[in-house]
């Protein structure tokens, strides 16, 4: 994990032999907080923040990421099978964004016509959150799927989730709880995942929807 | 009377109820009804003002309301103004009542009038005017305090019903304020299992305990408990953003989490990562949400409601017990107090508006649409002209004849014939039992004026008037330092003594006087009349009947311009004298001379005695000899009440006084103007509004002070105004005389036990 804040931090501590994973939208992680990442190597496992698991054997660590996020998108969408896809809409531009609405069949762009029933924020930015909470409709349905960051996330929760009764679903993050890789891999998927681009320790960051970023 | 910006938000609160109320007739097609409901005004405080109604118009009822419930969470956050809060332009509170119907309008074949009834959406009033969908028949052997809960039955079912509980299923509650505890007994009633409940103080473990939970536990106590409950279901009713931290922790692995209180604030976080790690899933639930899953239903808005309403009340007739949530009984008429209270008292859980305690006369009766306005009758401004009371048979504002059953005859012979002796001397001649039959003084022809005036006998000598036979009290108007040993040769003589004010020119001699009337058995009273100024008396028995609650502070201010006759001529013009101006024959300036009655009256009308004294004495006059003529005291009575006394003897152009006391109930003005201010019930006055107290005695109240002395003596009790009472004042300024002399403050009762040792 990240010594000081922001992507060098990362970079900077990042042992040597080891790469970092990192879904785009975790790119905007406040700069005094440490960006979070899936780091493998190189004793064969997998670690995000404090969780750590075993690669699966014959698995690289890009495809133990590329399957954990998938994971992650899966038990988003998992909460919106109530949802016509074009009541859904996506908050977030990195590869759980990108798989979430591959896998609902909503745009990858622009917004439902009316106030979607329900959204899935993959960026855990507050903004984010907040202004997906005024978007709902009433009764609607935010799914947290964006990265939990070391700092507090002050909401008003009375006018929205209060008052028009919304709902907020909690999606795990990676190798959260029954989300080894080993475990993962029995499921497949790793072919849905493109692969990551690299990312070197000044950012300067493609389009891509996920990064790697070596050691060194 | 100016027209502050209060005012003016005052006065268009009147326009708008005004309006509002024509404006539903105008549609409902029916003449007004007047009642009574509370307000809270642009001031910020609560009241009980007049307020119209239509009759019921089509689909409505109009209720005579018996009782209307507090949601103490809901309205100290309305009173309070917190954060997501709104009250309308109306300014009205409450939500949820009971009561009967007195009249239904056309389309209500359901409801007739004296059918009972519950009501939502209903302001806390004696009549409310209601759609029919918002009146529920209460069923039988539901106690109307209980019905009056079904709006917050409703709340707190929306909650039960967004927990989707199913039988035997844990859950808990995170808050035990009212509505929390509504959730947890109507969550019991339906077959879910009540782990616990989660508060932050134990002041309302006894009601989660009747509703059914396992455990009780307390934040920042049983934190450990807290954090192993891993419950499957959590409701948070605390209605503060704090306690959504407190249900996520309570949580367990793919909990739902309910947020049935409305948050006052900002969260101040999500929980991001617990409710991710815990698969957490966080449901919204406020009674309009029921509205809108009734839109979503296709059914008819309202519907929703309506079913939780009639299944709330069903519950309570099938056993749901509710009685101890009901909480206290309260007047309307001291609302004003209820909201200070509950705008600190958390652990308040629930209360309810009693409409029936009104007067009879609050009764509802036809209103009148040609009324104008009443734009001088809202709020609690001080500035508005006071009301005057009406006369009373009882209450402490009742008429009572001072003087009725005066007994016996007290003969009195008067020493010291001088300034002050021609009114005592009136004032003893006013009285039905009190007669002046003896007059001396050291300069013959003052005492054969008075002796001749009243009736009475010029004595030679002060000896011969104190032993004549048919001199019961001896009644010395002579200078301060006189005091005690004209006392005491009376009192060894066998005579009542009555002393001018003060007791003496010092503490030390008063003590000796009080000590001397307590060995011979004698009456010893001082002469503080003004304790019968007829304000002063009815002010008091308002004071002992609550209108101001306990006493807080006082104020007493005096500004004279005492002319150099004073000092140095006489003020009567009937004799010289200049023993005002000594120190050694007065005891002091404008505080022992003039403000001693004032600090009788603190004493007599807050009922406490002062503990501490700090002061400040200057003497500022060319003329005004070795005493002071300016000074400011401070009081700090046992308990911790305060109180200012300011004065001056010497200052040009000044003839004014002022002396009011106040609690956090009401303020008591003896002077200037007499009035009375009280948020509290008492027979006579509405409370929130100012109230003249007009003098309708004609008598002295120099006459009435003797004259009760009078019955006093030939009854055999204590005087009124004893001894003790003298040296009560005396001590005061005694300790304020030295506090200004040595910079410290002083204790009265210490300067008492110095002379004691």
């Amino acid at each position: 994990m990240s010594r000081g804040g922001g992507l060098a931090g990362l970079a900077a501590s990042l042992r040597p032999g080891t790469t970092a994973f990192l879904d785009a939208d975790w790119l905007a992680a406040p700069m005094n907080t440490r960006v979070p990442a899936l780091v493998s190597g190189p004793g064969a496992v997998i670690s995000f923040g404090a969780a750590e698991a075993p690669l699966p054997a014959g698995m690289t660590g890009e495809g133990a990421a590329g399957v954990s996020l998938l994971a992650v998108a899966e038990e988003a969408v998992q909460a919106l099978t109530s949802f016509e896809p074009s009541r859904i809409e996506v908050y977030g531009i990195g590869l759980v964004a990108h798989l979430v609405r591959r896998i609902v069949g909503c745009p990858d762009r622009g917004r439902a016509t009316d106030r979607p029933a329900a959204i899935v924020d993959t960026t855990g930015l507050a903004r984010q959150i907040a202004g997906a909470m005024k978007r709902l409709d009433d009764l609607g349905t935010l799914v947290l799927a964006g990265p939990s960051v070391e700092l507090p996330l002050p909401l008003d929760l009375y006018w929205d989730v209060h008052r028009r009764g919304l709902r907020l679903v909690g999606v795990a993050p990676p190798l959260g709880d029954g989300r080894s890789p080993v475990e993962l891999s029995f499921r497949g998927g790793e072919d849905q995942v493109e692969p990551p681009a690299a990312l070197g320790p000044s950012g300067a960051p493609s389009r891509a929807h996920w990064y790697r970023l070596p050691a060194g | 009377m100016g027209y502050s910006p209060r005012r003016l938000e005052e006065v268009e609160r009147e326009l708008l109820w005004w309006g509002w109320a024509r404006a539903g007739a105008a549609a409902a097609r029916r003449p007004l009804l007047q009642g009574w409901g509370l307000a809270w005004g642009p001031s910020g405080y609560a009241e009980l003002v007049p307020m119209e109604v239509s009759r019921a118009g089509r689909c409505q009822v109009t209720v005579r309301v018996d009782v209307s419930a507090v949601s103490p969470g809901t309205e100290r956050a309305q009173f309070l103004r917190l954060p997501n809060t709104t009250v309308g332009p109306l300014g009205r509170p409450g939500y949820s009542g009971a009561g009967t119907v007195i009249e239904a309008g056309p389309g209500t074949s359901s409801l007739r009038p004296g059918d009972p009834v519950a009501v939502t959406g209903a302001p806390h009033a004696s009549v409310a005017t209601v759609g029919a969908a918002s009146a529920y028949r209460v069923p039988e052997g539901v106690a109307p305090e209980a019905a009056a809960l079904v709006q917050l039955g409703i709340v707190a079912s929306v909650g039960v019903e967004a927990a989707k509980l199913e039988h035997g299923q844990p859950f808990c509650v995170v808050g035990a304020g009212l509505v929390g505890a509504l959730a947890l007994r109507i969550a019991v009633a339906r077959g879910a299992e009540a782990r616990a409940v989660v508060a932050a103080s134990r002041a309302k473990e006894p009601w989660a305990r009747v509703g059914g939970a396992r455990s009780f536990l307390v934040v920042g106590e049983d934190d450990a408990a807290v954090g192993d409950l891993s419950a499957p279901v959590v409701i948070d009713a605390t209605g503060s953003p704090t306690g959504f931290a407190v249900a996520l922790e309570v949580a367990g692995p793919r909990g739902r989490v309910v947020l049935l209180g409305s948050p006052r604030g900002v969260t101040p976080d999500l929980g991001l990562g617990r409710i991710q790690g815990l698969r957490l899933e966080v449901v919204g639930a406020h009674v309009d949400t029921v509205d809108l899953l009734d839109t979503a239903s296709g059914v008819a808005a309202g519907s929703g409601r309506r079913r939780a309403g009639e299944a709330f009340l069903e519950a309570l007739a099938a056993g749901l017990t509710v009685s101890d949530l009901c909480g206290e009984e309260l007047d309307p008429r001291e609302a004003g107090l209820f909201y200070r209270r509950l705008a600190h008292d958390r652990e308040l859980i629930s209360a309810h508006f009693s409409w029936s305690r009104l007067p009879s006369d609050w009764g509802v009766r036809g209103g009148h649409l040609m009324r104008l306005p009443d734009l001088a009758a809202r709020g609690v401004e001080p500035e508005r002209r006071p009301l005057v009371p009406r006369p009373r048979t009882n209450g402490p504002l009742r008429w009572v004849d001072p003087l009725a059953g005066a007994t016996g005859m007290l003969r009195v012979g008067m020493v010291g014939c001088g300034d002050i002796a021609g009114r005592n001397a009136a004032a003893i001649a006013a009285a039905p039992n009190v007669r002046l039959v003896a007059t001396y003084d050291p300069q013959g022809g003052l005492a054969e004026e008075v002796a001749r005036r009243y009736g009475a006998d010029a004595m030679l000598t002060g000896e011969a008037l104190v032993t004549r036979s048919d001199v019961d009290a001896v009644l010395l108007c002579v200078p301060h330092h006189l005091h005690r040993p004209l006392c005491l040769e009376a009192l060894r003589a066998g005579r009542h003594v009555i002393v001018e004010k003060p007791m003496a020119e010092s503490l030390a001699a008063a003590k000796e006087m009080a000590a001397e009337a307590s060995r011979s058995g004698r009456a010893l009273s001082v002469c503080f009349p003004q304790r019968y100024d007829p304000v002063v008396l009815v002010g008091r028995r308002l004071i002992k009947a609550g209108a101001i609650g306990p006493p807080a502070g006082g104020l007493a201010k005096l500004y004279l311009d005492k002319s150099p006759a004073y000092w140095l001529g006489g003020f009567s013009s009937r004799t010289t004298s200049t023993w005002r101006s000594s120190r050694a024959q007065a005891g002091g300036g404008v505080l022992i001379m003039n403000l001693s009655h004032y600090l009788d009256l603190l004493h007599h009308l807050m009922g406490l005695a002062v503990d501490k004294v700090t002061a400040t004495a200057e003497a500022t006059a060319r003329d005004g000899g070795d005493i002071e003529d300016t000074v400011s005291v401070g009081l700090t009575f046992t308990g911790g009440s305060i109180a200012s006394v300011v004065g001056g003897s010497a200052m040009s152009g000044s003839d004014a006084s002022e002396l009011r006391v106040w609690g956090q109930d009401g303020q008591l003005v003896v002077e200037p103007a007499a009035r009375i201010f009280t948020l509290r019930a008492i027979e006579g006055l509405r409370p929130g509004r100012w109230y003249t107290l007009g003098r309708r005695q004609s008598l002295s109240a120099r006459t009435v002070y003797f004259s009760r002395l009078g019955s006093a003596i030939h009854e055999g009790r204590q005087p009124e105004v004893g001894p003790s009472d003298g040296l009560a004042v005396q001590a005061v300024i005694e300790a304020a005389y030295r506090s200004a002399l040595e910079g410290r403050s002083e204790r009265p009762a210490a300067l008492l036990e110095e002379l004691e040792s």
